[in-house]
This record gives C-alpha cells, structure tokens and sequence, in this order.
C-alpha cells in the first residue's frame, strides 16, 4: 500500500485542515459567546490582562469596547471574517490577519471579565497567530483539500516559485504542532517540579475532583464524586495521571515515532475525556486540534515515522 | 530571583532542545521563522516563570492541577428563584466557555468590598446576573448569595459554609 500524497502529514490537504479547524474553533467560540452582556456589568468589573491592559487601560476606550453596538460590530465583524477565510483560503490571504485582530479584541474583553486566564484558548489562539504570520504564499503557495493535478494554476511570483529559503505547508504544520507540545512538555515539568511525586501518591488529585464535581459547571457531571471512594479506582486515577503527565513530558516524541504518536494520540485524547467526567473540564479545542495535527495520516503504515523533512522530500 | 533564572532557562533550554531537535532543517535557511521561534519560545518561558498573568497574558503559567495541595476553599454562587430550595446560578448564560474563570471574578468584586451586601459595584454586578436570568429563564431571583465553602482535609463531604456576600432586588432596583 503507497500512501497517498494528501494524507502525508505537512502536505498541503493538511495544512488547509488545519487552518480551516483553528479558523472554525474561532468562528465557534465567537458565536457561542453573549459578548453582548458584556455591555452590562459595571466599569469596575473588568480588567486587562497583559496586552490587553493596553486596550482597556485608559476610560474613554474601554468604554467604548464595552458598548453594545461596538460588541455586536465586533462579534459579527469576526464571524464574518473568518467564514470568508474559511471559504476563500487563496483569495484573501489577509483575511486571517483580519479574523486575529478581531479575536484578539474580543478574547481580551472576556479574560478582563474572568478571575483568571483560561487556558483553553491559548493554544489556537497561537495557533491562529502562525498562520497570520506565515499564511502567505510564500509558506503556503496553494490552500485546497483536492489533489495537487487539480490544482489551478495561479500567476505566482517567480521570487516565490524559486524560493528555496523556506519549506512550504510542512514547516507552518510543524509550528502549529509546537503550539500544542510546548504547552503539553511546560504543564508536565511544573507538575512534576513543583507537585513532585506527592501529587501522584496523595490525595490532590481526589480533592481536585472533589472540588471541581462540586462547583457549577456546563457540564454537570458528578459520576466520579461516588467513583473516588472506591479505593482501587482511585488508585487507579492515580497511576493514570502518572502516565498521562510522562506522556505530556513526552510530547515531542509525536515528531519522531508514528508509533509513540498512536500511542500519545489514544492516552492525551483519553485524557481529555476523563477530566471531562471526572472534573468538568473539557479542553474541546485542543482535543481538535490534537486530532487533526497529529492524528492526520497516522494509520498509515509505510514511509518514514518521523514527521519532517523526509516528508517533505516525498520519501513517505 | 536566582530561582526564577534557573526555571526559567529550564524550561527555556527544553522548548529550545524541542525546536533543534524536530525543526532546524526549517529554521536553518528561513531566518523569518527563526526568529519568530527564537522570540515565542523565548516568551512562552518566560510568561511560565513570570506568575503574573496580569501583565504576561498571553503568555501564561502552565500549571494545571500541578500543586500537590488542593485549594481549601471553593465558592457556591446560590439563587432563589422560584419557591423550592436556593441553586446554583446558571453562568453559562453568561459564560459558557470558561464559567469558572468568570466565577472567580464575581468573587474577586465581592471580595473587594469587604463587606456582606450593600456595595455598590458588587449590587450592580449581581443585579445584572440576575437580569439576564430572568431573561434567558423567565424567573425571577429574589435572593443572590455568595458562599465560601471550606474543604475538609481528608475528607470528600463538603466543609463549613461561610455567607460572604448576599443581594436582594430592592423596590427600585430589582429586576
């Protein structure tokens, strides 16, 4: 079995999913958030976060973010945005630029009215700024989900036809990827340095889902409040957020071995799964972005298991 | 300080080892990307160490769950709204993607005023939650209260709860 060239990860059909997923994760957050509320609260209650401090340090701009017709324009400003980046990969190029900066505003306003930064939009939101960055034709010369012969042909630049300065789709693919693994590698090393083994052997993990069972949530699932007591089961969390951390620290191994990346791909998706039961936390936008960045292409068998240049040259 | 240094070039030196070891033959010619990744990876450990997301969002502390300490303390936010016992406030009217995060910020503002109703801002802040129940509901809340609730150590039941803050609709300001 020869695997075909779509399903090679880096390829070009990858890089456009992986730009559509981010993009439509954006659309999907936007359009789920009543950033018209926003407009109610009193002044006092938001306040910046790091860049954002900058956009609503001062009153009078603050106060107009926070009106009304001003969240709407927003809001619909970014759902437009990126249904036509969506729709236009090719055309529009810029658009992505456009749907970041609208993103950017609006995710600002809610972490100024949130007691602490949630980190399930950090990573497409980095994720998002790299195909802002390098979303050009100069990376990603043509975007599209059909094989290369049914390409059309576009008048390209020759500067960018003969540039051999960059590898295009693969390297853009790999930076997205790095948004995901250094963030999985940093939360492992804290939880070991800083928990030490004391998190795994007492009972932080049991208190924790004690504690988030308990508190309001969307998700309302308080199964694993009984399960905890059972003590082999709770023994058995316990291993299994062991193994789940030595996978985080191992994240990087995803570029290098097919078959520690079907590996990893089954315990974080897992993972991801149980603190959905057990702790009302779903990360469902790094769960996608998971699956359609390395889960592309990894039930093939043959070619190279390392994701890179070996790909690129067409050796899988 | 020095500590800080020291985890900092930690993290620093792994991210970095990550990047070498997957993505030099990309870095190697596109001096553009270099950089890029040279001043993110650069950022990303720094925002990790720093421990201030007020000032390096979004570059934040991944820490998750890390702590072999749970917090002591969690908050309820209850409401009255019709005749059966107090529940807990639906925020995901208001915040369905991180309610927890917006919880927490009800608490800081009710926080702030030291005290256990009447504050202006904290008044404002619950009436409109109240409001936009009403809204999305149809019922009306005729009690908002905010609860400190104490973990018990070794133990899974639920610990003393302490009245922290409460609101009632006045005659001109209720919903």
């Amino acid at each position: 079995m020869t695997q075909h060239p779509r399903w090679r990860w880096g390829s070009r059909q990858h890089a456009t999913v992986v730009r559509t997923v981010v993009l439509a994760i954006w659309l999907a957050i936007v359009a789920i958030t009543p950033y018209g509320y926003y407009a109610r609260f009193p002044d006092e209650m938001s306040a910046g976060y790091g860049l954002g401090r900058l956009l609503l340090g001062g009153h009078p701009v603050k106060a107009v973010l926070l009106s009304y017709p001003v969240l709407m324009a927003l809001k619909w400003g970014a759902m437009i945005a990126c249904v036509l980046a969506i729709l236009l990969p090719n055309r529009c190029r810029w658009l992505t630029s456009v749907v970041l900066a609208f993103v950017f505003v609006l995710d600002n306003l809610t972490k100024s009215l949130n007691g602490y930064v949630n980190h399930a939009q950090l990573v497409p939101f980095f994720i998002l700024v790299v195909f802002a960055v390098f979303g050009g034709r100069r990376y990603l010369p043509t975007l599209g989900f059909h094989s290369d012969e049914d390409v059309p042909r576009e008048p390209v630049p020759p500067t960018l036809a003969s540039d051999a300065t960059v590898v295009p789709y693969v390297s853009v693919v790999w930076l997205a990827g790095l948004m995901l693994i250094i963030p999985y590698t940093f939360i492992a090393m804290n939880r070991l340095l800083v928990g030490g083994f004391e998190v795994f052997h007492g009972d932080a993990l049991l208190d924790y889902i004690n504690l988030t069972s308990r508190r309001y949530s969307v998700y309302h699932s308080s199964v694993f409040l009984g399960l905890i007591r059972i003590w082999w089961l709770a023994a058995a969390l316990k291993v299994g957020y062991f193994v789940t951390t030595l996978f985080e620290l191992g994240s990087a191994g995803v570029l290098f071995s097919r078959l520690y990346r079907r590996v990893w791909l089954v315990v974080i998706v897992s993972f991801h799964f149980v603190t959905l039961l057990a702790m009302n936390i779903f990360f469902w936008e790094n769960l996608l972005l998971v699956l359609v960045i390395f889960g592309w292409g990894v039930w093939t068998s043959e070619g190279s298991a390392r994701l890179g240049p070996a790909d690129e040259a067409g050796t899988l | 300080m020095l500590i800080r240094v020291i985890q900092f070039l930690l993290y620093f030196g792994v991210a970095l080892g990550i990047v070498m070891l997957s993505g030099r033959h990309y870095l190697a010619r596109d001096r553009r990307m270099a950089a890029y990744v040279g001043v993110l990876v650069f950022l990303l450990a720094a925002g990790h160490v720093l421990r201030s997301s007020r000032w390096t969002y979004p570059f934040e502390k991944w820490a998750m769950y890390g702590n072999a300490e749970a917090p002591s303390v969690y908050h309820e936010f209850l409401i009255r709204d019709d005749a059966g016992p107090m529940r807990l406030y639906p925020f995901s009217h208001v915040a369905p993607l991180a309610p927890r995060a917006f919880m927490l910020r009800v608490r800081q503002v009710v926080g702030a005023c030291r005290c256990s109703g009447g504050n202006v801002v904290a008044d404002a802040m619950l009436k409109t939650l109240a409001d936009i129940h009403r809204e999305r509901s149809g019922r009306v809340v005729t009690r908002f209260d905010v609860y400190d609730v104490q973990r018990v150590p070794g133990s899974l039941e639920p610990g003393p709860r302490t009245l922290r803050y409460t609101w009632r609709p006045t005659a001109t300001g209720g919903p």
